[in-house]
């Protein structure tokens, strides 16, 4: 009987300590630190909870059958089947407005161009011993877009998905401290100080509601594993510019989008378990992640140096690194190095652009490596 | 793993010139489309 009554006690293994700790760690950067808090306090929570030894929230083998535990079951119905990442799409597309970008279409270049993480990433990882499928996993936290990753590596290397998601939400958060020494070790103090002038474009209604549908129409085709991310995404959008469903819109910024983040932070702690954790790959897959945060940050703003080649009127290069998914982080950081280099120099408009297209261009990424990894192509 | 590697190469080039054309493509087609509706919001002749 006492050995029932403490049995917790007694089967606490190192391993649980340590995962209890960095659960802790999470809340306390969560909450003190501010670092993508939505996300990581459910995971740091969840953390604490599958690490308590027979804890009732995982499966557990009682009288030789298994009962199931409450993170596990939020890990089936919402990771393994994509659901989870899918509603936050929506959410996100409801959240996001284009018009920047509809006013600067050149930024979508940008979009493109800083998704070079992603890719230089998964061929380094491969160079660690990771398969293909772990590579592009791990390369998908150069996305800077945490649906994304979890979205891919649920799907490809569902094994890593803790430490994946935990990098790609730090990373995100850590924005400002990983580009802007990047950038400026990229760029000279003219190039920054390059001024960009406002647009005072108005863009029509109906091409903010043709955007959306044309995106997911000819996205959906050209690389079809990615119907599900770009479409939900886009749907939010639609929602949010189709004019005649503000209720529902609302609803996907708010409740919908803070429910799922919920639950999501929650299935995810399922994988933060000390024996899937506490592994050497772990600590590889938060160096790789950060590896891939600086790709992109250079390439682009290198891009933008080499688009500078062939255009009049010169582009100011930091809005290169903008082109990251981290959405409103990215532009931010841009924005305020723009400011320092000249006060009078506003690139927020353009950079909430570049970040726009970066948001369209890591979710159309993770569905294009999904498609070549995955075997349609190969 | 130097195959792996190899390969990883190959699909990452693949996927980035593919991600950058789509979207090169998207540049192009928002441009197409506010032209369009611009000129359709302009004064007629």
């Amino acid at each position: 009987m006492f050995e029932e009554l403490f049995s917790g006690i007694f089967s606490l293994t190192v391993g649980n300590v340590i995962m209890i700790t960095i659960g802790c760690l999470l809340i306390y950067l969560a909450i003190a630190k501010k670092y993508e808090p939505a996300l990581l306090l459910p995971i740091g929570f969840g953390t604490i909870l599958v690490n308590i030894p027979l804890s009732s929230a995982i499966d557990q083998l009682l009288e030789g059958a298994v009962h199931k535990g409450v993170l596990s079951t939020f890990f089936d119905i919402g990771i393994a089947t994509e659901i989870f990442p899918l509603l936050i799409f929506i959410a996100v597309g409801a959240m996001i407005d284009f018009t920047p970008l509809l006013e600067n279409p050149v930024m979508f270049l940008f979009g493109a161009a800083a998704q070079f993480g992603i890719f230089g990433t998964m061929a380094v990882s491969t160079l660690l011993g990771f398969n293909l499928k772990e590579a592009a996993s791990i390369g998908i936290i150069g996305a800077a877009d945490g649906p994304t990753s979890i979205y891919v590596a649920s799907r490809f290397a569902r094994h890593m998905l803790g430490p994946i998601s935990v990098a790609a939400y730090s990373y995100m958060s850590l924005v400002p401290i990983i580009q802007p020494p990047i950038i400026k070790a990229l760029t000279t103090k003219e190039e920054r100080s390059i001024k960009m002038q406002p647009k005072a474009q108005k863009i029509p209604r109906i091409v903010k509601i043709i955007f959306p549908i044309s995106i997911t129409i000819v996205a959906s085709i050209l690389a079809p594993t990615s119907a599900a991310l770009i479409g939900f995404l886009m749907f939010g959008n639609l929602l949010k510019e189709c004019g005649v469903l503000d209720s529902l819109a609302k609803s996907a910024q708010n409740e919908l989008a803070n429910l799922v983040t919920i639950l999501l932070g929650l299935s995810i702690a399922f994988t933060m378990r000390a024996d899937k954790f506490l592994r050497p790959q772990t600590l590889l897959i938060l160096g790789l992640g950060l590896v891939a945060f600086i790709f992109d940050t250079a390439a682009g703003v290198l891009f933008a140096k080499f688009l500078n080649l062939f255009v009049g009127k010169k582009l100011n290069p930091m809005l290169g690194a903008a082109g990251i998914s981290a959405f409103p982080m990215s532009a931010r950081v841009i924005h305020t190095m723009g400011l320092k280099e000249d006060p009078t120099n506003f690139l927020l408009m353009y950079a909430a652009g570049a970040n726009t297209a970066g948001q369209i261009g890591s979710v159309l990424a993770g569905g294009i490596l999904m498609t070549l990894i995955g075997g349609n192509i190969l | 793993m130097m195959q792996n590697f190899l390969i990883a190469v190959k699909l990452g080039l693949v996927g980035y010139l593919f991600l950058l054309g789509l979207l090169l493509f998207f540049f192009g087609f928002v441009k197409f489309l506010l032209k369009v509706f611009a000129r359709a919001k302009g004064p007629r002749r």
